[in-house]
C-alpha cells in the first residue's frame, strides 16, 4: 500500500511538470521573454548537428558531454521539441523516487516520513520550473542521488560506476570524490580537536589507509569515468575534452553578473602578471579551501550527505559562473543556517523526523486498510499515542478515557490479549493525559 | 542609452547628442568608422545599372540596453531606370542587404534561425560568432546577408520591414570621471541629458550595403560597367560555392546618427571593487571556516560525554 502511495505522489509530480511544460509552450508563443531556458536551445541545436552526423561542438557554447545531445536527438527527428523537457521532467521524478529510497534507507523504512520528504522536491516550485524550462540539471541530480543511495546500500561497485559516469556527464561532482573515499575508512571515531597536529596526522593516516571498499570504489569510479569519456574522445577527439572539461577550468567569460566575482573580474580584465595570477588564484582558492575543510572535518562523522551538501553550497556561492540570484545573500544565509543547524546537529535528525511526523497526514483519509510498517517508536510520542488509541491528538480527556477503556477491554491480558500491546495502550493513554488538557494525570 | 526629459525639445536633444558625440570623439572612446563602403561606391556616378533607382533606408533602433533590434525598411523610387519595374516584382531582379558588424556588435545565428519569417531571408555568413567574448577580445565579425522581398505601388518599390535582433558586447571599463572639468559637461548634465555621460560609451551601428542583382547579368557585361560590385551569396538559401556579382546601390538613410550608448564599467573603482570583493570573500571564508570548526569541536565534546 505504501509503495502505491509513492507512485501516486510521483504521478502527481509528473502531471504538474507536464502542465508546466504545456504552460511553457503557451508562454513562449505569447511573450517576448521566453520560458524556455536558453541552454535548451543549445542542446537542441547540438542535437540537430548530431542528427546530421556532425559534431555537437559545432554549436557555440555547447559545453556538455555528447551523450546529452544524443539523448535529445528526438527533439529533431520527431520535430516535437518538448521531448527534452519531458525527458528532464521524468528524470526529476526519478530524483524524487531516489530521495524516497534514500530516506527509507536512512530511517529504517519509515514510509510515511520518506514520502513527506519527497514532497519537498515533488511539489517544490523551483525544481518544477527548472526541469520544465528544459535545463538538464535533473539528470546530474539523479546521478548524484543514485551515487548516494548505492553508497548507503553499500554496493560500492555500482556506486563507483555511477559516480564515474556522473563526473563524465558534468565535471562538478568531482568534488565529492574525497568525502566518498574518506567515508569508507575504518578509522576510529574518537577524535578530539584539541591538537591540530594530532588531528591532521590522524587524517593523513586515514587517507592513506586503503580498505577493500575504498579500492573497489576507486577502481569502479575510474572505469565509470574513463569508459564513456574514451568513447566520446574516440568519436569527437580533442574538441570534446576541451569544450566539456578544460573550458570549465580556464573559463574567462566575464558576463556572469550574478556571481560574486563579476565586477571584480570585469574591471580587472586586462590585469596581467603577478596581480593577474593572484586574482585567478583568489577566484579559485575559497572554493577549494572550504570544500577541503568541510571534507576533512566531517567525513569522520560518516555524515556523507551533510558533507556533500555543504560542499555543494560552498562551491555555488564562490563560483565565478554562478547563476544563483543572490550569491551574497546566500553566503550569509548558509552561514547562519549552517551555524544553527550545526549547533543542534546531534538532535537534528531526530527533530527533523519528529517535525515531519507531526505534519498532517494527507493519506489517512484517502487510504483505508493500510497498516504502519515498522515497530513502535523508541519513545512514546503524541502521534503514536493517538494512533494507538485511534483518536485525534487533540482529543479531550473524556474521549481518551473512553477509547482507552474500549481498547483495554478487548486487549486485556486476562482475556488472552498481548501484555505488551496492553502496556502500550496504557502508556499511550498516560502520555496523552499528561501532555494534553493541562491537568496532570498520575503516572502509573 | 540616452535619458532625455520629455520637455526638452528635439533641437535641444540633438544638440546634446552632438555635444556628447564630440566629447566622446575628443576622448577617442569607442566608435569606429561605418562600414558603409567607399565614397566612390556611395555615389556610383558612372554606373548605368543603378541609374534611376533612388533608394532610401528607413531604420529604427528599437529596445533598450545590450539587446536591441534593427527595424529596416528599404524604399526605392524608380524613375527612368534601365530595369523595368516588373522585373523586381517577378523576382528576376533581387535586392539584398549586406551588413558587416564589427567587434562591438553581433547577431546570434541561432537566435535568428528561431524567428519565424526572418529565418528564410537571413543568412549569417561567418561560421563562428564568438558569442561570449567582450568587445575587445572578440575575434569574429558578424556578416549578415538579408534578402529583401519587395512590393511595388506605382513607381515605388517597398521592402517588407526586417527586424534583426542585435547584441552589444561588453566594452572595456572606462574612467567615469574622464569628462570631469570639461567645459561642456555642466551643460550636458544640467539640461537633463545623461546622468553621467562618462558612464556610457558610444557604439556605432553600421549601415548595410544595399545590393542589386538581376538574373540576366553575365559576368562579361558587368565587367564593362563602371560600377562597384560586391561578390557574395546569390540568395539566403544558396550555397557558398556559387557566388553572385551584386551591384552596390547608393541610398539615403533617415538615420543620421547610428550611435547607441552602452553602459560601461568604471575603471576608477577598480581598486575599491577589488579590495571590497576580496574582503567580502575572505570574511565569508573565515566565517564559514570558524562555524564549521566550532560545530566540529562541539560535536566531538558531545561524543566524549556520551
Amino acid at each position: 500500500m505504501g509503495a502505491l502511495l509513492i507512485v501516486r505522489d510521483l504521478c502527481a509530480g509528473l502531471i504538474i511538470r507536464l502542465l508546466a511544460v504545456g504552460y511553457g509552450l503557451y508562454h513562449d508563443s505569447t511573450n517576448e521573454v521566453k520560458y524556455t531556458d536558453i541552454d535548451y536551445n543549445v542542446y537542441t541545436d547540438a542535437a540537430a548537428y548530431v542528427v546530421k552526423g556532425q559534431s555537437p561542438y559545432l554549436r557555440e557554447t555547447y559545453r556538455y558531454t555528447p551523450i546529452l545531445a544524443w539523448l535529445l536527438t528526438p527533439n529533431i527527428t520527431t520535430s516535437w521539441d518538448s521531448y527534452g523537457k519531458i525527458l528532464f521532467s521524468l528524470f526529476d521524478i526519478l530524483a524524487c523516487y531516489l530521495i524516497y529510497l534514500i530516506v527509507l534507507q536512512e530511517h529504517g523504512n519509515d514510509r510515511v516520513l520518506a514520502r513527506k520528504c519527497t514532497y519537498l522536491w515533488i511539489f517544490n516550485p523551483l525544481p518544477i520550473v527548472i526541469c520544465s524550462r528544459g535545463s538538464s540539471e535533473s539528470i546530474i541530480l539523479c546521478l548524484v542521488l543514485a551515487v548516494l543511495y548505492l553508497f548507503l546500500k553499500k554496493t560500492y561497485l555500482l556506486c563507483g560506476l555511477v559516480y564515474g559516469f556522473a563526473v563524465h556527464f558534468k565535471i562538478y561532482p568531482a568534488t565529492y570524490c574525497l568525502p566518498l573515499y574518506l567515508c569508507l575508512g575504518g578509522g576510529s571515531s574518537t577524535r578530539n580537536l584539541t591538537s591540530v597536529k594530532a588531528f591532521s596526522l590522524h587524517v593523513l593516516k586515514d587517507v592513506l589507509t586503503l580498505t577493500q571498499p575504498r579500492l573497489i570504489l576507486v577502481l569502479s569510479s575510474v572505469i565509470g569515468f574513463t569508459l564513456p569519456t574514451a568513447v566520446c574522445y574516440w568519436i569527437y577527439g580533442y574538441e570534446f575534452l576541451d569544450e566539456t572539461y578544460l573550458y570549465h577550468v580556464t573559463r574567462t567569460d566575464i558576463r556572469h553578473n550574478f556571481s560574486l566575482y563579476f565586477y571584480l573580474l570585469y574591471l580587472n580584465t586586462d590585469v596581467g602578471g603577478t596581480l593577474g595570477l593572484l586574482l585567478k588564484i583568489l577566484s579559485f582558492l575559497p572554493q577549494a579551501f572550504l570544500i577541503l575543510l568541510v571534507t576533512f572535518l566531517f567525513t569522520t562523522q560518516k555524515d556523507l550527505i551533510f558533507v556533500m551538501f555543504i560542499q555543494t553550497y560552498c562551491f555555488v556561492i564562490f563560483n565565478k559562473a554562478s547563476s544563483v540570484v543572490a550569491a551574497g545573500l546566500g553566503l550569509a544565509a548558509v552561514g547562519f543556517a549552517g551555524r544553527y543547524v550545526l549547533r543542534r546537529m546531534p538532535n537534528m535528525a531526530q527533530q527533523m523526523t519528529e517535525a515531519m511526523k507531526t505534519l498532517p497526514n494527507l493519506d489517512e483519509a484517502l487510504s483505508s486498510g493500510k497498516y504502519y510498517k515498522g515497530g513502535f517508536d523508541p519513545k512514546m510520542n503524541r502521534r503514536e499515542a493517538s494512533l494507538i488509541l485511534g483518536i485525534s491528538p487533540s482529543a479531550n480527556k473524556a474521549r481518551i478515557k473512553e477509547a482507552h477503556k474500549r481498547l483495554i477491554t478487548i486487549n486485556h491480558p486476562d482475556r488472552g490479549g498481548s501484555p505488551y500491546i496492553a502496556s502500550k495502550i496504557n502508556e499511550a493513554k498516560d502520555y496523552l493525559e499528561n501532555q494534553g488538557g493541562g491537568s496532570s494525570g498520575l503516572r502509573r | 542609452m540616452i535619458i532625455l526629459k520629455r520637455r526638452v525639445g528635439v533641437n535641444a536633444a540633438s544638440m546634446i547628442l552632438t555635444l556628447i558625440l564630440q566629447l566622446m570623439l575628443v576622448e577617442g572612446g569607442g566608435g569606429g568608422s561605418p562600414s558603409f563602403g567607399t565614397q566612390n561606391e556611395l555615389r556610383q556616378k558612372n554606373c548605368s545599372l543603378v541609374r534611376g533607382l533612388h533608394a532610401n533606408l528607413i531604420r529604427f533602433i528599437t529596445k533598450e540596453g545590450f539587446h536591441r533590434e534593427l527595424e529596416d525598411t528599404v524604399e526605392i523610387t524608380v524613375t527612368n531606370s534601365p530595369i523595368p519595374l516588373n522585373r523586381f516584382t517577378n523576382k528576376e531582379c533581387k535586392l539584398a542587404m549586406l551588413t558587416k558588424f564589427v567587434g562591438d556588435i553581433y547577431v546570434d545565428p541561432y537566435e535568428v534561425s528561431q524567428i519565424g519569417g526572418l529565418q528564410d531571408m537571413i543568412r549569417i555568413q561567418n561560421n563562428w560568432t564568438d558569442l561570449e567574448s567582450p568587445a575587445w577580445l572578440a575575434k569574429s565579425n558578424s556578416t549578415v546577408f538579408v534578402q529583401l522581398t519587395v512590393k511595388s505601388t506605382g513607381n515605388l518599390l517597398a521592402s517588407d520591414t526586417i527586424r534583426i535582433p542585435i547584441h552589444f558586447r561588453y566594452q572595456k571599463p572606462q574612467s567615469h570621471s574622464r569628462f570631469d572639468g570639461h567645459p561642456d559637461l555642466e551643460l550636458l548634465v544640467g539640461n537633463g541629458g545623461m546622468m553621467n555621460p562618462a558612464g556610457y560609451i558610444p557604439v556605432n551601428v553600421p549601415l548595410p550595403r544595399l545590393l542589386l542583382h538581376c538574373e540576366d547579368w553575365d559576368y562579361q557585361q558587368t565587367a564593362n560597367e563602371h560600377c562597384h560590385f560586391v561578390k557574395t551569396l546569390c540568395s539566403s538559401k544558396s550555397s557558398v560555392d556559387s557566388m553572385c556579382q551584386w551591384v552596390a546601390l547608393p541610398y539615403k538613410s533617415n538615420s543620421k546618427v547610428n550611435t547607441v550608448f552602452i553602459p560601461v564599467g568604471d575603471s576608477d573603482s577598480q581598486l575599491l571593487i577589488t579590495v571590497a570583493t576580496f574582503l567580502v570573500i575572505t570574511g565569508g571564508v573565515i566565517f564559514l571556516s570558524f562555524t564549521l570548526i566550532n560545530a566540529k569541536t562541539e560535536m566531538s565534546k558531545r561524543q566524549h560525554r556520551e
